[in-house]
């Protein structure tokens, strides 16, 4: 269970190597008030990890982004499941409740639609599919908000809990991860799960309970629960590649980002220092001028994707544009117990170019 | 019959007088005291006009001239003489004119022959008229060329042009009649060419796809490199220093320079030369930080040409070299830790090329030509990391790669002349060609060969109507080979006046480039296309035009064109339906250009004006289930002007070209409805000025300004099958800019 969970403590340190006894990322460790200049572990060009960020530690935690298929939020307000948007994970619920009546034939047409390359060869195609506008339903939305994601809410009344459809999109190695039937309710203070192959007539059935330590309890067809999210407090920002809403020649639809920044829900919020572009200010400076009075000035965002991708820019030769560190902005991170950090992506190319290795650098702003 | 009728009444006339005459005046060549046959003669006596042509001895009667009398003698090629006579001289000198209209073309001709007796039209620029551009390269040349639109890729540094609408794909380039289209670049880069190495070029308007084969679609451009020397040393050296636009100096602008030396040996039939020439342009930046926007370039172009002539024979051997490296160097990415991609693209082109010709009297001419072709392309990418200053080679996706090109051609013609009536023309071209390198999908090697044979035929009917008719067969071994005919006519219906018209189908198989080339840098990514089919074309053209017309005494020469062309399954660049990051080619189902152009020549005193204006209209149909939208029309005008002292040491010469809105079908991204659109490509246009002085004999000094608009860009959106944002840039230029030409030359 422990294989996919990595724990590297103090990737690098600029100004000076601070101390730190790891125990295991508790939270009492005393927050390092020197500058950091953190590289993301995110793996190289093809980015195939998900890196969550404990900026007081300086702790990275390292994720395969295709360990897991469905998360079931922890909270107490509500029951809703996500889908991993690393591993392009798409679903649409079917109007069936029963796992047992659903066949192939439930699923025609959805193949060559609830996908992350047929969305993309669809938004090529002349003229363009009349489904197409529907895939922005298929993945969760980017922005964090429980209320829309693809999955339903998970009701109370057991009966109403439609069946999905699942495509659990595609692995690491690009291999395709298959096709489910998919049924969740609720069960005590917690979940029961169910799935099937599209065509079989009986179905697995588990149970999953909500934590108290994580927003989400994350869960693998193959390999049932796993470790992925680090504890809610001990994260604040990811490193998250995987699909997210684009607009696309004029249509939202799913998209494949790397470089994709998520902030944690629990209590975490990120405001962004934006220049006008015009202005060619040196963001360098600028960001190192900023003070912890500057902050109550700035307006703090709760949307997990306040980052996004717009942190960076990747020249297309469709698009035009040169592949930069956006040097019209930083951010400014409150972490749940109400530290401010003030952030600054500091880089996105290996020493020899290479895409896939961002580095941030961030400071505790104090009184 | 009217044209025969009246020649007979005029031969008849001049029989009748040539001899017999006593007050008689014999015109010459002021240069070299050959008489002057056919001028025209005309004075006023005694209230009425007179006028008289001289016989073939170059002999005006002039019985009724009774001094003081006006006279007035013009004759093509020749200035006007307009002087008052006292007495009745015996000789009277004519001065050559400045401007040559008797151009001699040898481009898809049995025998080189004079441009106006040519079945095509041609069009020819010679030495004197590329000079007076003073230009830095061949596109320098070429961009004030009607109906050649440029387009600049700054990203590689090149300029390319479309002929008619088409693009420079289907326009063929020769030198020295072998074709040298660059095939691993996307369009033929005429930045490569140094003009001191080119004595003429002839552009043929008009499909010559059955003599030339598959890229002859639009037209055909041979640069004609200097066949004859005066005997002795020749030795012609040129420096051309040029500020990128306000910027210049020792790391600034642009320091070309440029040596050729030639030997004729007077004691043999043998002529050989040497050239060497470097162009190098440090760049300009723009609002880059780091990068620039015109990315410097060095090039090292080199020639060695020898040329044995013993009697009926005709044989040479060139070599020709370029070396070209483009750096491009990267913006910062990143804040705190900076490190920049700098790209350099080294390109290496060796082209040999032998030639042997034959005359065989009474029977016409026979020639052959084998060409080899050995190019090499290197992209070399470094990142350096700006904090440190450490430089390490990337080892990012497509970063570095290498690929080669080897051609081989041959191609042998022979001219057949039956009778004075019919001549045939008839041979074969092979070509071959192998890619290799990094480049190509899978990393295999690809080759490709293809065969054509040809047989034309030119029936003179009389000396009024010509028709040549012509048949290509060609076989390639990866496509379908089909024949293709063409028929193309001359009639001079009037003795100044001549029509021609061309019909020809056109076939073009795709190349290797097209199949298989991965084209990946910073700003392209170009993948080919294993599945293209080959393209097919229908061209027309009529053309009118007159040898000379006399105004106020003034030689007018205009030419007017109509064409059309229509290209099914045209190779044309689209989206890959594999991955959106990627262009990739495509067969478009149908494209089409019409249009017409128009060109004066008017010689005033020591100016000469030539006006022009076209309007090309383009219709691009992109699949069989779009829309015809119809064609859209642009158009285009242009003004040289020249102008040259009488003791012909002071020209001046000045270029404009205005090239009208270009209206394209494109798609906003930003739209919703992604509907085509209407949209455009800004207008723009092209002034450059220089005044040129010569110092003693051997010495020329060149002074001017290029763009002095100070044209730099325009907004365009890119055509259809391409979801470009709209508000796109096209690059023009960096900007006014001066130059300074010091041209050398001993002997000629």
């Amino acid at each position: 269970m422990l294989r996919n969970l990595l724990i590297i403590t103090m990737s690098l340190f600029l100004f000076q190597a601070c101390s730190s006894d790891d125990d295991n990322g508790m939270t009492d460790d005393p927050i390092i008030s020197d500058p950091v200049l953190l590289d993301a572990e995110v793996g190289g060009p093809d980015e195939p990890h998900v890196v969550y960020i404990d900026l007081p530690t300086a702790t990275q935690t390292i994720v395969n982004r295709d360990s897991w298929d469905l998360g079931f939020y922890s909270g107490d307000d509500g029951y809703y499941v996500i889908l991993n948007q690393g591993a392009y994970v798409m679903a649409q619920p079917l109007e069936i409740n029963d796992m047992t009546e659903v066949t192939a034939e439930d699923t025609v047409g959805m193949i060559e639609q609830m996908d992350q390359f047929a969305i993309f060869n669809a938004v090529l195609e002349d003229p363009r599919p009349n489904w197409l506008p529907n895939s922005v339903n298929w993945i969760d939305n980017s922005n964090g908000n429980l209320s829309e994601t693809a999955f339903e809410a998970v009701v109370a009344d057991g009966a109403s809990n439609p069946v999905h459809i699942v495509n659990r999109g595609w692995a690491i190695d690009d291999s395709p991860r298959g096709w489910l039937k998919v049924r969740v309710l609720r069960s005590g203070n917690g979940y029961e799960l169910q799935y099937a192959e599209i065509d079989s007539e009986s179905f697995e059935s588990v149970q999953i309970e909500k934590s108290a330590s994580h927003n989400f309890t994350f869960y693998n067809f193959d390999r049932g629960v796993m470790n992925v999210e680090p504890p809610k407090d001990e994260w604040q920002i990811a490193f998250h590649s995987g699909l997210a809403l684009f607009r696309f020649a004029g249509v939202f639809v799913p998209y494949a980002f790397r470089d994709y920044v998520i902030h944690n829900r629990y209590d975490v919020e990120i405001a962004e220092v934006l220049y006008d572009e015009e202005d060619n200010v040196d963001i360098v400076e600028e960001y190192n001028n900023l003070r912890y009075e500057d902050v109550f000035d700035l307006d703090f965002q709760s949307e997990i994707n306040t980052i996004g991708s717009d942190w960076r820019t990747v020249g297309n030769p469709q698009f035009g544009g040169e592949t930069q560190v956006n040097d019209d902005r930083f951010y400014v991170v409150r972490d749940a117990e109400g530290n401010y950090f003030k952030l600054i992506f500091a880089g996105m190319l290996s020493e020899t170019g290479e895409r896939g290795h961002p580095s941030i650098q961030y400071e505790l702003l104090e009184p | 019959m009217r044209r025969i009728i009246s020649t007979f009444l005029l031969l008849g006339f001049l029989l009748g007088t040539c001899v017999l005459q006593s007050q008689e005046i014999a015109v010459v060549d002021a240069k070299t005291g050959e008489s002057l046959p056919h001028v025209y003669a005309e004075w006023t006596a005694d209230g009425e006009r007179h006028f008289a042509v001289a016989c073939e001895k170059g002999i005006i009667q002039t019985d009724e001239m009774n001094p003081p009398v006006v006279l007035t003698l013009t004759y093509v090629g020749y200035k006007t003489l307009v002087d008052t006579l006292e007495s009745v001289p015996s000789q009277i000198k004519m001065t050559p004119s400045e401007y040559q209209f008797q151009e001699v073309v040898v481009t898809g001709q049995f025998t080189p022959q004079s441009a106006t007796r040519s079945v095509y039209q041609v069009r020819t620029l010679d030495r004197e008229e590329m000079s007076a551009y003073g230009a830095r390269d061949m596109s320098d040349i070429m961009v004030h060329q009607l109906n050649f639109r440029p387009r600049q890729d700054v990203r590689m540094g090149t300029t390319s042009f479309s002929l008619q609408g088409i693009s420079g794909n289907n326009l063929l380039i020769l030198l020295d009649g072998v074709p040298i289209n660059g095939r691993t670049s996307d369009d033929f880069d005429f930045g490569q060419i140094s003009p001191q190495q080119i004595d003429r070029v002839e552009i043929v308007e008009g499909p010559m796809a059955v003599l030339y084969g598959s890229n002859a679609m639009a037209g055909v451009v041979n640069l004609i490199t200097r066949r004859s020397y005066e005997a002795g040393w020749s030795i012609s050296a040129q420096i051309h220093e040029e500020s990128a636009g306000s910027e210049y100096g020792w790391n600034k602008g642009t320091h070309n320079q440029s040596l050729q030396i030639a030997r004729n040996f007077d004691s043999l039939p043998l002529t050989a030369s040497a050239g060497i020439t470097r162009n190098l342009f440090h760049g300009y930046q723009g609002d880059f930080k780091r990068a620039m926007l015109w990315k410097p370039k060095e090039q090292w172009i080199g020639n060695i040409h020898l040329q044995y002539r013993p009697q009926f024979w005709d044989i040479s051997l060139r070599v020709d070299y370029l070396n070209e490296e483009i750096f491009a160097p990267g913006e910062p990415v990143g804040t705190v830790r900076p490190i920049a991609l700098d790209d350099t693209f080294e390109a290496r082109r060796t082209f040999y090329q032998f030639q042997a010709g034959r005359s065989l009297p009474e029977f016409g001419r026979i020639e052959t030509m084998f060409a080899v072709t050995d190019y090499e392309r290197e992209k070399i990418q470094k990142a350096v990391n700006l904090n440190t200053g450490s430089t390490q080679m990337s080892t990012a996706e497509g970063a570095q790669d290498h690929t080669s090109l080897f051609g081989f051609q041959n191609r042998t013609v022979v001219n057949y002349l039956m009778d004075e009536k019919l001549s045939a023309q008839m041979g074969y071209d092979f070509e071959y060609e192998k890619i290799s390198g990094g480049r190509l999908i899978d990393g295999h090697s690809r080759s490709l060969y293809d065969l054509g044979l040809f047989l034309s035929f030119e029936k003179r009917f009389s000396e009024l109507l010509s028709l040549r008719p012509g048949l290509r067969y060609s076989y390639n071994n990866q496509h379908s080979s089909p024949v293709i005919p063409s028929l193309n006519l001359k009639y001079d219906f009037h003795p100044d006046w001549q029509f021609r018209a061309a019909y020809s189908h056109s076939y073009r198989a795709p190349s290797l480039r097209e199949m298989y080339f991965e084209f990946f840098d910073s700003n392209h990514r170009i993948i080919g296309n294993e599945n293209l089919i080959p393209e097919s074309g229908r061209h027309f053209n009529v053309h009118l035009s007159n040898r000379s017309l006399n105004i106020a005494g003034n030689p007018l020469q205009l030419s007017t064109e109509v064409f059309y062309n229509r290209i099914k399954d045209q190779i044309t660049y689209g989206r890959s339906t594999q991955n959106i990051q990627n262009t990739t080619l495509i067969n478009q189902s149908l494209f089409k250009s019409q249009g017409f152009r128009f060109r004066a020549d008017y010689n005033w005193n020591n100016f000469r004006f030539s006006p022009s204006f076209a309007l090309t209209g383009r219709n691009n149909i992109y699949s069989q289930e779009s829309e015809d939208m119809g064609f859209l029309y642009s158009p285009e005008a242009g003004l040289s002007v020249r102008y040259r002292t009488d003791d012909r040491l002071w020209s001046f010469a000045l270029n404009y070209q205005f090239y009208g809105e270009q209206p394209v079908y494109g798609i906003d991204v930003e739209d919703i409805s992604q509907e085509v659109q209407l949209a455009s490509v800004d207008p723009f246009q092209l002034l450059d000025l220089n005044v040129s002085r010569k110092l003693w004999s051997d010495l020329r000094l060149t002074l001017g300004v290029r763009n002095l608009l100070n044209v730099t860009d325009i907004n365009s959106t890119p055509a259809v099958g391409t979801i470009h944002p709209f508000g796109d840039v096209e690059y023009i230029s960096y900007g006014r800019s001066l130059f300074l030409t010091i041209n050398y030359s001993l002997n000629k």
